[in-house]
């Protein structure tokens, strides 16, 4: 299999991306609707949901990158751009800075993806 | 899917078709699942690049500037002028690159070829109209092309067998459809989008399949001759039996029948008039002699006796020439390999028709026939030390008979005045290990 590099650090940032997503959504999945710290609102739930339903898609996604499939491919593009939506509301409603500059991160992790997958021709993986 | 036949200054590498332009015809795209997941993708995208550039513009220059108050509104204008000033580009970069990934894509081009195979072997006994048809439906589905032609000699001209339309704005791709160094015809192709190309990955798999298709339509056309070419043999074989049933019937059958009004005559008249008598049976042993000749000649068209009784080269030397003048010499291998029946006779008669055509025109004093056997081949040469060809020469019935005689087994005969001045002629016969000796 010739995979492109591109393709190699896309599938590892997806990967990363999940696990640091991992450890955020976790706690909120275990904690439920409620304050994250006295006084201070926690994430909707909905929305905690929708992220932890991404980073298992994010998980399916980077095997199929890996394996230089296109399904895999296309599945990594729709994660990181619903990713990117999902970490806005952190950037903008996140009641600490910490928590702010992690959705950004978020945010550029998530398109710096979407560029790498989309940077290459396919041609030379596929034939 | 239909076919039209081009005109007759139709050129196969030409990328012009009849009735087409390079710009092409005007066409609606499909709207199929292929065009929704890649618009789909794009606005995804879009969306997420639209947000993204709003909230990290006017958030992070927030936190930087405002923290923990708002910023003001003209971050939000400024927010808004970026995402308009780089949406064109984005979106246009965007597009083509998801437009790539979504029809570019063959996860495994050889499924394509596949599939083709598959369409062709569901029914075996399709006309090659039907054939070409089906491959240019597989090609144009599988590589998701909105237009695919295919211009190909078929047997009974120059065809172009087309699928779907060529869109606007789109460039003719023209791909060679060949098999070994003959070109049997081409496939057109376009663009799937407006002032594109196909990609590198489409234009390889589309050579792979033209490879492919060339071998098909190469193996389509030899079954067509090979069907020709039962049926001539079958109506060679009933010639035959009814030329042998009218030379049996016209030559044989009445003398036999007359042979036997004479043996009545004699019967009668041989007590009270020996005379007669003894000139009838004269008569009677005429007309015995005729049709034992009769019967001979008969023979000798189905299989000349002296290729049995001697062999192909003594048969050569004993040819017998109306010519007393003319001495020849025989050059083969001794001894000769044994050679196909039809292979011996092909010979034999070319042979005997060059040795006539020497005594009749070529006024020569000597002439040599060669014969050379080859792994794969086997060659006859009749040269003479005549006058040559005349130079208003034209091809006889003998000429003829003898290229016929050759081609029926795949064989070929040359006529050319040698280097001496009188006149050869070479026949070259392939050999096969299927001929029946």
């Amino acid at each position: 299999m010739n995979r492109p590099k591109s393709y190699t650090i896309a599938a590892v940032l997806i990967v990363l991306f999940s696990l640091t997503s991992l450890m955020f959504q976790v706690p909120n999945l275990m904690r439920g609707p409620g304050d994250i710290a006295p006084g201070v609102v926690g994430p909707p739930v909905f929305l905690t949901i929708i992220s932890f339903a991404l980073l298992v898609l994010g998980f399916v996604s980077a095997y199929g990158v890996w394996q230089v499939q296109k399904w895999g491919v296309m599945l990594a593009i729709v994660v990181a751009a619903l990713g990117i939506l999902t970490s806005i509301p952190a950037v903008i409603f996140a009641p600490f800075l910490a928590l702010r500059l992690v959705g950004v991160l978020g945010v550029i992790w998530s398109a710096g993806i979407i560029v790498l997958l989309l940077r290459p021709r396919p041609t030379p993986a596929m034939i | 899917m239909n076919m039209q036949s081009p005109p007759a200054h139709a050129d196969l590498t030409s990328p012009q078709l009849p009735g087409h332009t390079r710009r092409g015809l005007r066409g609606v795209s499909r709207l199929s699942g292929d065009v929704l997941l890649s618009r789909g993708l794009l606005y995804i995208v879009l969306v997420g690049y639209a947000s993204a550039i709003y909230s990290i513009v006017v958030t992070c220059s927030g936190l930087i500037y405002w923290w923990p108050t708002s910023p003001p509104w003209w971050f939000a204008l400024l927010a808004m002028l970026l995402i308009a000033a780089t949406f064109v580009p984005v979106h246009t970069w965007l597009r083509t690159s998801i437009d790539r990934l979504v029809y570019d894509w063959h996860d495994d081009p050889y499924a394509v070829i596949s599939e083709l195979r598959q369409h062709l072997d569901y029914e075996p006994h399709k006309t090659p109209q039907a054939i070409v048809s089906a491959i240019v439906a597989t090609v144009a589905a599988t590589l998701r092309l909105p237009y695919v032609a295919i211009e190909a000699d078929l047997g009974s001209g120059l065809q172009t067998t087309l699928h779907g339309t060529q869109l606007v704005h789109t460039d003719l791709m023209t791909i060679p459809l060949v098999y070994g160094s003959a070109q049997i015809g081409a496939l057109h192709t376009a663009a799937r989008r407006p002032h594109e190309s196909l990609s590198a990955s489409d234009l390889r798999l589309l050579h792979d399949l033209a490879r492919q298709v060339g071998i098909t339509l190469h193996a389509t056309r030899l079954s067509d001759a090979l069907q020709a070419s039962r049926e001539q043999l079958v109506l060679a074989r009933e010639e035959e039996r009814r030329r042998i049933r009218r030379d049996l019937h016209d030559s044989l059958g009445p003398t036999l029948a007359s042979l036997r009004l004479q043996l009545s005559a004699v019967r009668h008249t041989l007590r009270h008039s020996p005379d007669e008598a003894e000139r009838l049976l004269d008569e009677l042993r005429g007309d015995v002699r005729v049709a034992t000749a009769d019967v001979r000649r008969l023979v000798y068209d189905l299989r000349p006796p002296m290729l049995d009784e001697f062999g192909l080269v003594g048969a050569l030397r004993h040819v017998e020439l109306t010519s007393d003048g003319l001495t020849r010499s025989v050059d083969a291998p001794e001894p000769f390999p044994p050679l196909p029946a039809a292979l011996e006779v092909a010979l034999y008669r070319i042979a005997t028709e060059a040795l006539h055509n020497i005594v009749r025109h070529a006024q020569a004093t000597h002439c040599t026939i060669g014969l050379v056997v080859y792994a794969a081949s086997v060659t006859l040469t009749v040269t003479d030390n005549g006058c040559g060809l005349p130079a208003n020469y034209l091809a006889g019935v003998g000429h003829h008979s003898m290229r016929e005689r050759a081609a029926e087994l795949g064989g070929s005969v040359t006529i050319a005045v040698t280097p001496g001045g009188g006149m050869g002629v070479t026949a070259i016969f392939p050999l096969k290990e299927t001929h029946d000796a």
